[in-house]
């Protein structure tokens, strides 16, 4: 089971959308290496309809989606988010 | 500094799902990257491989069957007279409590109208306080200012019912301007609304300008869902559905809609024929979740008696969702849709997209055919198929 205790970042998984430029990062080349883990699939939003389930069709429109960037930087993030989740339950 | 939110997540067979609500993302994490983010490795992951996740990421909440409308492209058969089969809220509560140790992440809380039901911020609280984010969609006739403060926070995003803009009336009810209203009162209050359209016939070129509306108010999304032959719309099903041509267009319409007003638009799972008919990248499906049918899979349906479906769509033959931990594993009920990719006839078994569209709305394929098994007879693939059989 989860335990709620243990620091797994939340804001790494905000550069998942696009817009939001180095999604939190001091700056863009403060990412760390890239991670050896992958994220396999992401799913974006919420599904409020209660019959079926929406997909983002707007995915084709996004031109990093193309070239696995996205997925890639996410990593990243997570990795430098998870880092400084870390640092704060620790000080 | 602010305290960011906890995120949630659990274990799978691949490695984990982690699930954020700002901004809302669900993120399938491999072993790997799982384990560099804390979380502990679990016996799961010397299991085989396979396609049911190990729980529902979303269930489906049916709280009601009553509704002060009684549209003609109801997938219920809802009705103000109806309702007397609904759980009560005291009923709700354990049936909660299961879907929590299961470790759902979303509810999305609909009807009937969910609002006809006095308790409903105490189901939708039940369900937040158990870790679960409750999503609801409504067509808005019941929402005041009081209610929308309240929702704003509450859930996760808000989707209102506009299948056209005034006076353009389809589905024999005049929603639009509830829902319209409705929707400003949410927004006003600082809640994440969508929009449910619902695509038929009659109102697929209406479709540009309820997302030009959507835009322009600051609508967070358009949902457009293909109509089920199921509920009250089966009546008139082979009269309201999509032509061909609309079927084939549906796609690109979504992406040039999406482009021109700077909204995201979806398509529900059920148009993923009209999707993969484009030949879009596989691989960006599958990574985007641009999905097709995934009942039985990660989505559960429950319908206002608490029983099981692979789908809302679906006829309801699973067990008590309060038994959702053995009946997600042994009820028969899913196989239709767990089995379809080992089965799957032609022409969805040499089809490039058959384990991303999964053969199309079964809900559809069981109507027209009259099997639980067969392939979506409104795929273009399939119906091309189908006439030079």
């Amino acid at each position: 089971m989860p335990d709620p205790a243990r620091p797994l970042d939340v804001e790494k998984l905000r550069a998942l959308l696009p817009g939001l430029g180095t999604a939190g990062l001091p700056a863009a080349d403060a990412a760390p290496p890239p991670s050896r883990g992958r994220v396999l699939k992401l799913k974006l939003g919420f599904n409020p309809n209660s019959s079926s389930v929406g997909t983002t069709v707007v995915v084709f429109l996004w031109s990093l989606v193309a070239s696995g960037a996205v997925l890639a930087f996410t990593s990243a993030v997570l990795a430098h988010r998870f880092a400084r989740k870390r640092d704060e339950v620790s000080e | 500094m602010s305290v960011a939110p906890a995120p949630r997540w659990r274990h799978e067979r691949f490695g984990a799902i982690v699930a954020l609500d700002e901004p809302p993302v669900l993120a399938w994490v491999d072993q790997t990257l799982a384990t560099e983010l804390g979380i502990p490795s679990s016996p799961l992951w010397e299991a085989p491989a396979r396609e049911a996740l190990v729980a529902p990421v979303e269930a489906h909440l049916t709280v009601t069957r009553r509704c002060n409308l009684a549209c003609t492209h109801c997938y219920q058969e809802s009705a103000p007279t109806a309702g007397a089969t609904d759980l009560t809220l005291a009923e709700w509560l354990p049936r909660l409590d299961a879907l929590a140790r299961a470790q759902v992440f979303h509810v999305a809380i609909g009807g009937g109208e969910a609002l006809t039901r006095p308790d409903l911020l105490a189901i939708a609280e039940a369900a937040r306080a158990r870790g679960i984010t409750p999503n609801l969609t409504t067509n808005g006739a019941f929402v005041d200012a009081a209610f929308a403060a309240r929702a704003a926070t509450l859930f996760g995003q808000i989707n209102v019912s506009v299948d056209a803009l005034p006076p353009h009336r389809v589905f024999g009810a005049d929603k639009a301007p509830d829902g319209m209203r409705a929707a400003r009162l949410l927004l006003a209050a600082g809640a994440r609304v969508g929009v449910n359209l619902v695509v038929a016939r009659a109102n697929f070129e209406a479709i540009g300008d309820v997302v030009a509306w959507a835009a322009e108010a600051g609508i967070a999304e358009v949902e457009l869902l293909r109509l089920k032959p199921t509920g009250r719309a089966r009546h008139r099903y082979l009269e309201e559905r999509l032509t061909r041509a609309q079927r084939e267009r549906l796609f690109p319409l979504a992406l040039e809609l999406a482009t021109r007003h700077g909204i995201p638009v979806k398509l529900d799972c059920s148009a993923a024929p009209f999707v993969a008919c484009h030949r879009p990248d596989p691989e960006r499906m599958e990574q985007y979740d641009v999905a097709g049918c995934i009942g039985g899979l990660s989505l559960l349906g429950v319908d206002e008696r608490g029983t099981t479906s692979a789908c809302s769509f679906y006829p309801g033959r699973g067990d008590d969702v309060a038994e959702l931990a053995q009946g997600w594993t042994d009820s028969p009920a899913y196989a239709p849709f767990r089995d379809y990719v080992a089965r799957a006839a032609e022409p969805c078994r040499s089809c490039a997209y058959l384990t991303t569209c999964r053969g199309g709305c079964r809900a559809v394929a069981l109507f027209l055919t009259g099997r639980d098994d067969a392939p979506d007879p409104e795929c273009p693939r399939v119906e091309d198929h189908a006439a030079h059989a």
